[in-house]
């Protein structure tokens, strides 16, 4: 608890420093219709002529009190604006991630137990590929065949880019609950959104994913393959035990240790990717608000985003440690 | 009796460089790897020798966007500019901006991370909480914050993913200091009366660095993503630098009309960030004994 908020200090310095020594603090509050006799006044408001140290303590209260500055491109206060786009980058980060620990933990047991065979190589190949692809890129190749190509050829398609079909959405109105649209459209039973919402899922959660998916196969495997040599592995097989059972009940919890800490880590992955997927994909998150801010010198909103995704990722590893404890009782905090 | 060995004249580490090259050269992926990214150097480097570089800024509106055909393998841009050679013109900046980086950021870490180590106490307590802070933001997130803030242009991005990347092996190099500071050598060049630096520098640095540039070929191919990445977003390259990030966003506009526009650079950029993962991670499967199985 103590690092997490010494950390989160840590960034505050950060951002603060780039936003507001780096940058000329004054100049993200003009326009070019600033009259000059308001200088003063915005001056004084924002504390612009106070040392540095003063400076940050307001900018850490006005923090905590949620005033995370006023966003020039959306004409909207940074908090709320970010607050209205943070469903959909979590949606499309938690279905990203799931998928890579389904597909990837199958995999590098498959890869551990069939080692230096071809399954092995397969997934060495998949995840040298994964960490080499641009996420971007990969994204556009992805419109292009399952989107474009598909249409062409006259064969179902999936939807390139945003979150639902605006059209379908008039008819079929999606009531705003938890604003994750999967869990929306299936609490309200409006199984027609259902289907569009995840069918405009598959793409970007796809891209974003498959950066993750070899990283996390190739340390399931090489855990596996660790935990497989050790002696209770041994015995268990020595007392008659099926493989399954061997495998399953008595190899696969402990060589998830090492693998949760990696799934810890991809968040920092899909987060760094949400600004290029969901630009890629019109996805309409936080990721694509940032990059959207940079062409308009819109300073709060990036450090918002920078300080979000942080907010994220410690938690992330929060949780990650909680999980360890589950995983191995001897791990006590 | 025995006649007394002579003491080999290859020091261990010598010795386990050779046996560590001769496993690498059995390891067929990692020659491919290793291949490659040599072409890719070169091809870097005598891009612009064999391509004039004229091509980048020379317009030609009839024959924008042709398909790929004989006269132009690739096809053509919406500038009328022939692919493959914009290509090739453009492994020279990226790869030359992921070295560059690779560089800075490994002095920086490797200075700090040896000191810190070395030195201990309240300096090592502040470098690592730095680098937590560091290692709670996502890289291309913070890369993308530093970025903005500096302003548009190569110089900065460089500098933005430069910042983003030391504390990475800072931590790798302090964890070896650590262990290396007790070893019975460093007592005795402190016994002689030589300096902490002299010692950290001539003496600690190079017996540590090892794991560390193992460690920098593997992320080599990651910052060429992140390069080609924020370049994709805006930063860094104007419209007409040949940079491989930013034909893929001049080929966005015409996905569908010219797929070839986004394929070929990207591809490019998958095949250079490829090749040199996999050396990497063929001279980290090496070196570790851990994994030489």
């Amino acid at each position: 608890m103590f690092l997490l908020v010494f950390v989160l200090i840590g960034v505050t310095m950060i951002t603060f420093f780039l936003s507001q020594v780096l940058l000329d603090p004054l100049a993200l509050y003009m326009t070019e219709r600033t009259r000059e006799d308001a200088i003063p006044a915005i001056i004084a408001y924002y504390h612009l002529n106070d040392p540095w140290p003063i400076r940050y303590v307001t900018y850490v209260w006005n923090l905590l009190q949620g005033d995370w500055g006023y966003s020039r491109s959306l004409s909207q206060p940074v908090l709320v604006g970010m607050a209205a786009r943070f469903p959909a980058t979590m949606e499309l980060a938690t279905i990203a991630i799931i998928w890579t620990l389904v597909a990837g933990i199958p995999f590098g047991i498959i890869s551990a137990l069939k080692n230096n065979k071809l399954p092995d190589h397969v997934s060495r190949l998949v995840a040298l590929t994964g960490v080499s692809t641009p996420v971007f890129w990969l994204g556009l190749i992805l419109q292009l065949v399952f989107f474009y190509y598909f249409y062409l050829l006259g064969l179902p398609h999936l939807p390139s880019s945003g979150r639902y079909d605006t059209t379908l959405e008039i008819k079929n109105p999606v009531q705003q609950i938890t604003g994750f649209m999967v869990l929306d459209t299936l609490l309200t039973g409006n199984l027609v959104m259902f289907q569009d919402v995840l069918a405009h899922l598959v793409l970007p959660s796809f891209a974003l994913g498959f950066i993750s998916l070899g990283v996390i196969m190739r340390i399931m495997r090489s855990s596996m393959l660790e935990v497989l040599r050790q002696d209770y592995i041994i015995l268990a097989r020595s007392k008659g035990l099926s493989e399954r059972v061997v495998i399953y009940r008595h190899a696969l919890k402990n060589a998830m240790i090492p693998t949760v800490t990696i799934a810890g880590l991809a968040v920092a992955g899909l987060l760094g990717g949400a600004p290029l997927t969901e630009t890629v994909f019109a996805w309409p998150g936080m990721g694509r608000l940032a990059v959207n801010a940079i062409g308009r010198n819109d300073a709060p909103l990036i450090m918002g985003f920078t300080l979000i995704a942080a907010l994220i990722l410690v938690s992330a590893n929060l949780i990650v440690d909680i999980l360890y404890a589950y995983l191995d009782p001897r791990i006590k905090y | 009796m025995m006649a007394l060995q002579r003491p080999s004249s290859w020091s261990p580490a010598i010795a386990e460089l050779k046996f560590a090259l001769h496993l690498l050269l059995q390891n067929k992926v990692v020659l491919v790897g290793t291949v490659i990214s040599v072409g890719v150097l070169i091809t870097a480097a005598i891009g612009p020798i064999i391509i004039s570089p004229e091509v980048a800024t020379s317009i030609y509106l009839p024959g924008r966007l042709d398909p790929p055909s004989s006269a132009h393998w690739l096809g053509t841009d919406d500038y009328g500019r022939d692919l493959l050679q914009i290509i090739i013109l453009s492994t020279r900046l990226d790869i030359s901006a992921a070295l560059i980086i690779v560089g800075a950021d490994l002095l920086i870490g490797v200075l700090l991370g040896a000191f810190s180590g070395f030195v201990g106490g309240k300096f090592d307590e502040v470098m690592m909480r730095i680098t937590d802070i560091f290692f709670s933001i996502p890289g291309l997130v913070l890369a993308l914050a530093v970025a903005a803030a500096l302003g548009r242009g190569l110089n900065n991005l460089i500098v933005a993913i430069i910042i983003v990347g030391w504390p990475g092996y800072t931590r790798i190099l302090r964890g070896l200091v650590l262990a290396e500071k007790e070893r019975l050598y460093v007592d005795a060049l402190r016994s002689l009366g030589i300096g902490r630096f002299r010692i950290i520098l001539r003496h600690v640095i190079p017996n540590t660095i090892y794991p560390v540039l193992v460690q920098s070929t593997l992320d080599l191919g990651g910052i060429i993503l992140t390069f080609a990445g924020l370049s994709f977003l805006g930063f860094g390259a104007t419209a007409l630098t040949p940079e491989l990030g930013r034909l893929i966003t001049t080929g966005q506009s015409y996905i569908f009309q010219a797929p070839w526009l986004v394929a070929f650079p990207g591809l490019a950029i998958l095949i250079i960030s490829l090749a040199f993962n996999l050396m990497g991670d063929g001279i980290r499967d090496v070196l570790d004994p851990r994994l030489r199985r």
